[in-house]
């Protein structure tokens, strides 16, 4: 982590040119890389727009037609109360997005709040630390299930459990920069005129490292929404009949054998948007950090 | 070497006290009465009173932890809500199935990653370097519910070739039907871990074919069979094993789902069930046992590198 700041700061001061501009050039190179974000940008189009292009109410029921085939009036077909699965998957993009989106959020700003702080701070860094390390010995789903034990199943404790099983990662990401920038001039410098901590913490080194906080924070998206999606699929999260693409492909299982198409199509969409944010990733990295490129 | 290990499983203590701690922990961390929570809204004042005294609610915290600590080390992790069976025989007759679920996983997923990676890297570019590697980030992408709904339908529903769900007949693990019946969930839950080690392995190897050493031993007219299997092969693995230990903490997430998905008899199964029935005792002790299985399979990894690279010295 301190040789990415590192090599990111060296690549600031030798070209005229923002580094985020050279990198941007080099991720366009990259034509996966180019597919995975396009693609990332349609499915947020679907989380924005989604509720307003569906066909029919997500959970109105045509109980007759129930697990039909594609048809016009069920593109995708229908699931075992004759919901439109087209419809239910279009909303079930803006749920999988807010769970994912919201769990970060709560993880970057708690986490990057600590990171701040045990870095700056070394008598505070050794509590923090050993806090995160014992978090860091549980797996991270198994933390988010027992979170959602504790709560109660339900898409809040969902969010909570995802956000917190990913503060310990926050913290240990934004402390290493943190540290990477405590030692420079121009933190002396600002120390020298009389600024108080708070002010340099905040105003000084945040702002330096926000852009690989909020690229780490891209990445760990499409992770806190497969974890939502999971414990929505173990039916620890999003409750039926909420159109969640985990419950979906959770609630299809049991008419496997009769109509595939209706765990299909979920499968589908989760796919899709975990490989795509794969691809984005690998790019971003890349781009970010030339000398770590996979051969 | 035994100066080395010794130290770590003194480092494990601490970390076993405070995790044992957290596990304890999960019931209070929700607002409000526990026994209320674990009763449910409509409970009378009798059930809750009961819930209460059961499971210690009415003593103060440190007192009901300790108590509980004291009877977890003599074996006792108190009685399921649910079952009215002890816990620990609960568990340990779940622990079996699941340890064979994940080392079986395991051992399929390195013995196939490593081959699908090697045989990459030395076709590298060609349409098999192109496939493997689409397959393997495809595995990569899928989550375990996904997989484990996509074999299930290909190899239990549409090809017939195994049952569908559930445990081994019998409970007996070794035999035929049990093996049969412990396949697809085995193959599901390799399927991450596989195409992480595939793509580690290609990267790894092709890495390795590019030092000079290699040219060295092609150039002194070794075999090209001596130099890919005794001088390539061997340093590509060292990566490898560090993946192994990272595979070993997202296959606990893998297992919970698949278990689930093929109504396998294991812990994480176990611990579905017993939070949506607010089965306390039982969350508390799986969560403490699976975060002391991923502890000590974490020890065996950082064990396992002393012994496998020589250069690593950690006295």
């Amino acid at each position: 982590m301190t040789d990415t700041s590192q090599t990111k700061k060296e690549n600031q001061d030798v070209s005229s040119e923002h580094w985020m501009v050279d990198a941007l050039r080099r991720m366009k190179r990259n034509r996966a890389s180019v597919v995975g974000a396009v693609v990332v940008a349609v499915l947020v189009m679907m989380a924005i727009f989604g509720p307003y292009l569906v066909l029919h109410p997500p959970n109105e029921t045509d109980t007759p037609r129930r697990l039909e085939g594609p048809s016009s009036d069920y593109p995708f077909g229908t699931d075992e109360l004759g919901r439109c699965t087209f419809s239910r998957i279009l909303a079930g993009a803006r749920i999988s997005f807010l769970m994912g989106f919201i769990s970060v959020s709560f993880a970057l700003v708690l986490g990057t709040i600590l990171g701040i702080l045990a870095g700056f701070y070394p008598a505070l860094d050794n509590w923090i630390m050993r806090c995160v390390d014992v978090m860091m010995a549980f797996p991270a789903f198994l933390l988010a299930i027992a979170i959602v034990a504790a709560l109660g199943p339900g898409m809040e404790s969902t969010m909570a459990a995802v956000g917190i099983s990913s503060v310990p990662l926050f913290v240990r990401m934004t402390r290493s920069e943190v540290l990477s920038y405590r030692e420079q001039d121009f933190i002396e410098a600002t120390r020298a005129v009389g600024a108080r901590d708070a002010r340099i913490m905040f105003r000084h080194i945040l702002p330096n490292m926000l852009s690989s906080v909020v690229v780490f924070a891209t990445l760990r998206l499409s992770i806190a929404i497969l974890f939502a999606a999971s414990l929505s699929f173990l039916g620890l999260g999003a409750q039926p009949p909420t159109p969640e693409w985990g419950a979906m492909v959770s609630t299809a299982r049991e008419y496997l054998t009769r109509h595939p198409l209706m765990a299909f199509w979920p499968s589908l969409m989760i796919f899709i948007m975990v490989l795509a944010f794969n691809f984005l990733g690998d790019g971003l990295r890349d781009a970010l950090d030339p000398r770590q490129s996979d051969s | 070497m035994t100066a080395y290990v010794i130290r770590r499983l003194l480092q494990i203590i601490p970390v076993l006290i405070v995790v044992s701690m957290i596990a304890y922990g999960l019931i209070h961390i929700a607002p409000g009465n526990p026994a209320l929570h674990i009763a449910g809204p409509d409970a009378s004042e009798d059930v809750i009173r009961e819930i209460e005294s059961q499971l210690g609610l009415d003593r103060p915290v440190h007192e009901q932890y300790f108590s509980w600590v004291s009877r977890a080390v003599q074996g006792d992790l108190g009685v399921s809500l649910r079952t009215r069976v002890p816990v620990t025989q609960e568990i340990f007759q779940y622990l079996p199935n699941s340890l064979a679920l994940g080392v079986g996983s395991l051992v399929l997923s390195v013995i196939i990653g490593v081959i699908m990676g090697i045989t990459a890297a030395l076709k590298q570019n060609s349409l098999v370097d192109n496939g493997i590697m689409f397959m393997a980030v495809s595995g990569i992408s899928a989550p375990s519910f996904v997989r484990g709904v996509a074999v299930m339908w290909v190899f239990a529903i549409t090809l017939g070739w195994f049952p569908i769900s559930g445990g081994p007949p019998g409970g007996d693990l070794l035999s035929a039907e049990g093996l049969r019946h412990m396949m697809l969930p085995m193959v599901a839950l390799s399927i991450g871990p596989l195409a992480t080690l595939g793509r580690m392995g290609r990267s790894s190897m092709l890495e390795v074919l590019g030092q000079d050493y290699i040219r060295t031993a092609q150039a002194k007219g070794l075999s090209q069979r001596v130099v890919l299997y005794k001088h390539a092969l061997r340093n590509a693995l060292l990566p490898v094993v560090t993946v192994i230990g990272f595979q070993v903490g997202a296959m606990f997430g893998g297992t919970i789902v698949t278990e689930t998905i093929f109504a396998w008899p294991g812990v994480g199964r176990r611990i579905v069930g017993a939070i949506s029935a607010r089965d306390f005792p039982v969350v508390q002790a799986a969560v403490l046992l699976l975060a002391f299985v991923f502890i000590v399979a974490n020890l065996l990894v950082d064990i396992a590198y002393v012994f496998i690279d020589p250069r690593i010295r950690y006295d």
